[in-house]
């Protein structure tokens, strides 16, 4: 097999997190999209808790920095549970899809 | 970084900011009700010092604004003091709570920046709403003072005064819950009211017994 060459990117994010709930969907959801390589982002409540809410975040974009976006959801008081779903793309070659 | 984080205009960063944190913690309500409660307090205090004032014969432009001055700075200073402790440790109880539902810390998240300046914008609305609730109504005192206007004029305009904010007051909170304006105006009106005929009343019964 010879070397692949190329940057492989994040373009597929599906994130389970935790957040508090006064923390709004809208305003995190803006932040995340201004995030580097974001290019849209989807926040679904999946569960209601008394003080938390636990959401699905699906992130996509040309080249996601997971790092950018861990920061932001922890600067907002998320905490991310697990990733349950990423995509990946080298520039020009095939696309390699991991699923939890 | 957070939503707030991108903004490079200063002024409408800092609005911004305050607006966020405030419907972050939903204290809007809080910061309401310190801003009505004490500003109702300062009125009646002043009232009070201008009729009392009156009542023992004491109506010196010079007595009425150190006394004004003292009581307001006082209450200033106690409700900075008080109203900050209080909400800091209210909001760092709801903090806590908040980290043992999320299994983690948010020293750094802005649910903890917001929970600091909450307790500071209460503790300063808690202080300059008692300080301005007193000191408006004593203005025509201070021009009393430099001699721009008489004791009598001054006696009636700081009742004037006192009376429009406490209707303002009401009117504002009728609007706040959306009921009759003129129906809370007039009960703080009244409050005011009630609160110059017990003064006159004491005043007198002391002025005669003595």
């Amino acid at each position: 097999m010879g070397r692949l060459r190329g940057e492989v990117a994040i373009t597929k994010m599906i994130i389970d997190a935790l957040k508090p709930r006064e923390l709004s969907i809208i305003e995190l959801s803006k932040t995340l999209c201004s995030g580097r390589g974001v290019q849209s982002v989807e926040i679904t409540v999946v569960e209601v808790d008394a003080k938390t809410e636990t959401i699905k975040v699906t992130l996509r974009g040309n080249s996601i920095d997971y790092s950018e976006v861990a920061e932001i959801m922890s600067r907002n008081g998320a905490v991310i549970r697990s990733i349950d779903e990423v995509t990946v793309s080298r520039k020009g070659g095939e696309v390699l899809k991991v699923e939890e | 970084m957070s939503i707030l984080d991108s903004d490079s205009i200063p002024l409408s960063y800092v609005l911004r900011r305050a607006r966020y944190y405030i419907s972050l913690l939903k204290a809007g309500e809080i910061l309401r009700r310190y801003f009505i409660m004490n500003m109702f307090d300062g009125l009646l205090t002043s009232v009070g010092v201008v009729i009392g004032a009156r009542i023992s014969g004491a109506l010196n432009p010079k007595v009425i604004v150190s006394t004004v001055l003292g009581a307001s700075l006082a209450m200033g200073i106690s409700g900075f003091a008080g109203a900050f402790m209080t909400e800091r440790a209210e909001r760092i109880r709801e903090v806590k709570e908040l980290e043992r539902s999320l299994f983690t810390n948010l020293d750094n998240s802005v649910i903890s920046e917001a929970s600091r300046y909450v307790a500071f914008l209460a503790a300063i609305i808690d202080s300059l709403s008692p300080l301005l609730g007193s000191l408006i109504p004593s203005l025509p005192f201070f021009l009393s003072l430099m001699g721009l206007i008489g004791v009598p004029l001054a006696f009636l305009a700081s009742l004037i005064i006192a009376g429009c904010l406490l209707l303002g007051l009401g009117f504002y909170l009728g609007k706040v819950c959306g009921e009759s304006k003129l129906k809370y105006g007039a009960y703080m009106f009244l409050s005011g009211l009630a609160v110059a005929i017990l003064v006159t009343l004491i005043g007198g019964a002391i002025k005669w017994g003595g």
